[in-house]
């Protein structure tokens, strides 16, 4: 059961330009069209679909402006979202370190604001007095709790804000980039603490800038970019993927296309970590490259008719077009994104031509392009993009352009517990879902609707496959 | 799922989860008072006695005014301007604090999660404390003063402070917030003040005013406290029945009005400030 979870979750602003907030603009702007307020919408964040289970650290980044403060603010109930649905745990006791020490005040003691600060997060009288000592201690300020707050350094208002925030005792801990101010001290007092708090299994997620503190908390890393969500996965990756999105400007426009068109230049480790690579799930080359060598290995000649089905941003193409003969390899892709960074990027550096091949680009897995039956068909990594219903659309439509005996080899991220409906965290640090992208599935469950489609299924006992994927081979069951 | 996990994009605040909400929040409720009590005594040498010599000289100066430039020749007018003074500057006081109570707060309100009617009706009790400080030293004084002793009616005076706290705190909930959305509320709002201030028999007693006019004046907002207060301690009689009727009504409407609004606007608060 995740702790937090959203679901296409968005929230708009309304920014106010000549703010109505008093009635002399609504009267004036009854005459006068330059004093009417103008409204401007602004989309803080954008169908932006994320579980969080217990006992994770997230780390949130994104430049500024991209949406991290909304969602944690929309998690602490601060604002209110305006369209799909935030869910949290009821019980969860969730603490917000959005801005140290709001709410205190400078000609109040320490103690005087302690206390008050502790109520502003919903403490008890009794509560505020079994953790006073404690707070006292962590911001070892002992000696200023009798000082006014006007008296103290920032970096002293700032400690006490963090001690008390820290003492809290929360289940879920919403940090945005408080000690980002503090001195080193301070700053690694903070992060032990926050490790601490992973060691008790509490929940985390932390907006920051820098790479050095998401490394030491997080495991796992969402990039936000203008209020969408572009990448989930792990750190590395994922603080990657925001250092290369750093470099591109910030123009206006989708994301995706800005990237790809820098990416011509890079290297192939830069490259790794682009949005059309990493949205098939990571390890892009290595991936294309398994491909081909698997279907040899199956049998696959140069002259035979083969289908990448979900060829994405064709990493498989890039090793197989060369190698098939002209005409032979078919590529079939949903998403037109994805495959023209393919064509555009990929094949271009790696000095292919497409017309070697024929590529279908539809999102209803219409094959009647193409006049061939196929030998073989691959769909790698395709189904962690696939929905069950997807996949159910998919499996008859290849197999009817097969040819008799033909082959169908798909790889899964397989769930080997069909009862276990929690997220799944890889070796390589990726998160897959039973319900949303990237999916894994059980073997029984994919078999049980190939076999209701007329499909056969079984296992390929194979343990190359780079991302870890398991393999299975569907065929026809009038084959048999 | 929807046993465990709430929806925040669901409407969520009925007035029972909010007076839920208030109770668990009454440690926050009690520092804020206190806070703003110590904020207001702290440094100056007399502390508390200050808030005695407002009412003290405004008492003065009008008794000055009206017995000799008016030549008013009111029995007890002292004792009965002063219980009309103490009412009215709870009232005024704390509607005027509430109408920033929200629209001031603006970095609290967007990093921390509280039920916002905490701030309106923090500044409400602040204002009582200060109104019960104030009447419990200056009352009893005017008591003794005048020979009055205790009468079975000084019973009703709780009810109506009660009645009088609930109507102040719709108030506020209201002013706090309409400034949110629209800072004007401050300055309409003083106007108002001046208006309500006169049609309040403060300084005057509703016997004194034609007999035609009597219910009229009585149905401004202020003045059924005012007057049920000047019957309770002064002339030691029950209320009439039209005072229990306006006091009771003020009370229930405004507060209905004033936690509507703030039910329904609360979740744009943090966007708004």
């Amino acid at each position: 059961m995740p702790i937090v979870e959203a679901r296409d979750l968005s929230k708009r602003f309304i920014l106010r330009h000549n703010p109505s907030g008093s009635l002399k603009v609504h009267f004036l702007g009854l005459f006068h069209r330059s004093h009417q307020e103008q409204r401007e919408e602004f989309w803080a964040l954008r169908d932006v679909s994320l579980r969080i289970g217990r006992g994770e650290s997230i780390g949130l980044i994104g430049r500024n402006g991209s949406g991290k403060s909304t969602l944690l603010k929309l998690i602490a109930a601060i604002h209110t979202p305006t369209s799909g649905q935030l869910l949290v745990e009821r019980d969860a006791r969730i603490g917000t370190m959005i801005e140290l020490g709001v709410g205190f005040h400078p000609e109040l003691t320490g103690a005087e604001n302690v206390g008050l600060n502790a109520a502003i997060y919903g403490l008890s009288q009794q509560e505020i007095e079994i953790l006073y000592p404690e707070i006292v201690k962590y911001s070892g300020l002992a000696h200023f709790m009798d000082v006014p707050l006007k008296n103290y350094s920032s970096g002293m208002h700032m400690r006490l804000g963090f001690a008390i925030a820290a003492n809290l005792d929360p289940d879920l801990l919403l940090l945005d980039e408080v000690f980002a101010v503090g001195d080193i001290d301070f700053q690694q007092q903070c992060i032990r603490t926050l490790q601490t708090f992973q060691s008790q299994g509490k929940t985390i997620i932390f907006v920051s800038h820098s790479p050095d503190a998401i490394r030491a908390i997080c495991r796992r890393v969402c990039v936000l970019d203008r209020g969408r969500l572009m990448y989930d996965g792990d750190v590395d990756n994922g603080l990657a993927t925001y250092e290369h999105m750093m470099k591109a400007p910030a123009a206006a426009g989708p994301a995706p296309p800005r990237q790809i068109q820098t990416a011509l230049d890079l290297t192939d480790e830069e490259l790794d970590t682009a949005w059309h690579r990493t949205a098939i799930g990571g390890q892009w080359r290595a991936s294309g490259e398994w491909q081909l060598d698997f279907l040899r290995r199956q049998g696959l000649r140069p002259n035979h008719y083969v289908l990448d089905v979900g060829c994405g941003s064709l990493s498989g193409a890039r090793v197989m077009l060369p190698f098939m003969d002209q005409h032979c390899y078919w590529g079939y892709e949903k998403d037109r994104r994805l495959f023209e960074a393919g064509v555009k990027i990929e094949l271009v550096r790696a000095n292919v031509r497409p017309e070697r091949g024929h590529l279908i680009v539809n999102d209803w897995f219409d094959l009647s392009e193409s006049p061939h039956q196929f030998a073989f068909a691959i769909a790698n990594g395709f189904w962690s993009r696939l929905s069950l219903n997807a996949i159910a659309r998919c499996v008859p439509a290849v197999l009817k352009k097969l040819e008799p005996g033909g082959r169908f080899y798909a790889t899964w991220v397989e769930n080997r517990d069909p009862l276990n409906f929690e997220p799944l965290v890889h070796q390589a640090g990726a998160t897959t879902y039973p319900d949303m992208e990237p999916f894994h599935y059980p073997f029984e469950v994919l078999a049980g609707v190939c076999g209701a489609l007329g499909a056969r299924v079984e296992r390929v006992p194979d343990l190359t496959h780079p991302r870890g994927e398991s393999v299975m081979l569907i065929s026809r069951a009038d084959d048999a | 799922m929807g046993e465990t996990m709430i929806d925040r994009a669901a409407p969520h605040d009925s007035l029972m989860t909010t007076l839920s909400a208030l109770v668990k929040y009454r440690t926050l409720l009690r520092k804020l008072v206190l806070k703003d009590l110590k904020l207001k005594y702290r440094g100056s040498a007399l502390g508390f006695l200050w808030s005695l010599v407002n009412p003290v000289v405004m008492i003065a100066v009008y008794s000055l005014a009206f017995r000799y430039i008016l030549h008013n020749r009111t029995e007890g007018f002292v004792f009965l301007v002063l219980i009309g003074i103490l009412a009215w500057t709870f009232f005024s006081n704390a509607a005027m604090m509430s109408t920033g109570a929200i629209a001031d707060s603006g970095s609290l309100l967007k990093s921390v999660f509280f039920p916002r009617a905490i701030l309106p009706i923090g500044t409400v009790l602040f204002n009582l404390t200060q109104y019960l400080l104030m009447a419990v030293v200056l009352i009893p004084v005017m008591l003794i003063a005048f020979r009055l002793p205790p009468a079975a009616p000084m019973l009703a005076y709780p009810v109506f402070v009660a009645l009088q706290v609930i109507f102040t705190i719709g108030v506020a909930l209201i002013l706090a917030t309409a400034t949110t959305f629209f800072r004007d509320v401050r300055h309409l709002l003083e106007v108002a003040l001046a208006v309500l201030f006169w049609t309040t028999p403060i300084l005057y007693e509703l016997s004194q005013v034609p007999e035609r006019f009597r219910l009229a004046l009585l149905a401004s907002p202020v003045a059924s406290y005012v007057v049920a207060y000047k019957d309770i301690l002064f002339y030691r009689r029950w209320p009439e029945p039209a005072v229990w009727t306006f006091a009771v009504a003020y009370a229930i409407i405004a507060f209905a009005i004033g936690a509507a609004l703030l039910l329904a606007f609360e979740d744009r608060f943090a966007e708004q400030t």
